[in-house]
């Protein structure tokens, strides 16, 4: 046990994964219109789940990774999904995972990540998608995963 | 006492006004320009963008997000090298129906000291660490 655990009873680190419970048609066809449902968050108890909207403790920076993996049934219909704060506001450099191009109908593992630091209180964030047409587009929870770590600041 | 800084985590971000040109087929090797959103003290960048140098043990990883602007096919193979690290190469591709490539390959090394994001290897040519490009660096020492 380190002293910062030892005087504080907090974890110096976090290692979470958090998942969906089943598979999730996405109905937006505009920006970011659909909130993926998160079933669950595995790992520390300091990272907590309410109505897919993950919570993180205060005095972290965290690493915030999220792979999602779609079926559709035409090409022609890309995926845009992001990583975002709960309030909707951008979370500074995250990245977009973007499904698009020809080939087959399921796609390969994407995903969108970011890094977010707690030093001033918890901050809490949803993972936001949307599909560029109206083909009937699935997010597959066999295929969709996230990932987060954190390091006490 | 000295002061032991706390931040463990610096992230690399590519940018549209600095990506780079990969150039045309075959091997030969470019580096990419990448932005530091937080500074930390254990890792320094030169000015143009391209090489890093971590006075710490570290994880690195990342993906390059290769863009074309032809609509032609293109891949970008691509590894963070550094002279004291030990490093996989990714690759990401570019379909003929989209000028944007995948962002599901990573980049993994372990190591000290200076490093870059090199494109080692492509086909048709295209934008390297274009916007949406990303490395995360993990202090491992303290």
């Amino acid at each position: 046990m380190t002293y910062n655990q030892y005087i504080e009873e907090t974890a110096t680190t976090i290692l979470c994964e958090f998942t969906m419970s089943s598979d999730q048609v996405i109905t937006s066809t505009t920006g970011f219109g659909d909130v993926v449902n998160i079933g669950s968050v595995s790992g520390s108890s300091d990272v907590t789940l309410s109505s897919n909207v993950i919570t993180l403790p205060q005095g972290y920076e965290f690493i915030v990774r999220f792979f999602i993996g779609i079926e559709r049934a035409s090409t022609t219909a890309e995926v845009f999904t992001k990583i975002q704060y709960s309030d909707a506001t951008e979370i500074d450099g995250v990245t977009v995972s973007e499904i698009g191009g020809d080939g087959n109908n399921k796609s390969s593992l994407e995903d969108s990540s970011c890094t977010i630091s707690t030093p001033g209180g918890q901050k809490s964030f949803h993972v936001v998608t949307y599909k560029t047409t109206g083909y009937t587009t699935t997010i597959l929870s066999d295929y969709t995963w996230g990932l987060i770590i954190g390091v006490q600041l | 006492m000295s002061y032991v800084p706390s931040r463990c985590i610096a992230e690399l971000n590519g940018s549209a006004s600095d990506r780079v040109l990969a150039g045309s087929n075959g091997a030969g090797s470019v580096k990419g320009p990448l932005n530091i959103l937080n500074n930390v003290p254990w890792l320094t960048v030169s000015a143009n963008k391209e090489d890093f140098d971590s006075s710490k043990e570290t994880v690195v990883f990342g993906w390059s997000h290769g863009t074309n602007s032809t609509s032609s096919d293109f891949y970008h193979l691509y590894k963070i090298v550094g002279s004291g690290h030990t490093s996989f190469a990714a690759q990401t591709n570019g379909e003929a129906a989209r000028n944007y490539s995948k962002l599901d390959e990573d980049s993994l090394a372990i190591g000290t000291g200076a490093f870059s994001m090199q494109c080692v290897g492509k086909y048709s040519g295209g934008y390297f660490v274009d916007a949406g490009s990303k490395v995360i660096v993990i202090r491992l020492e303290f």
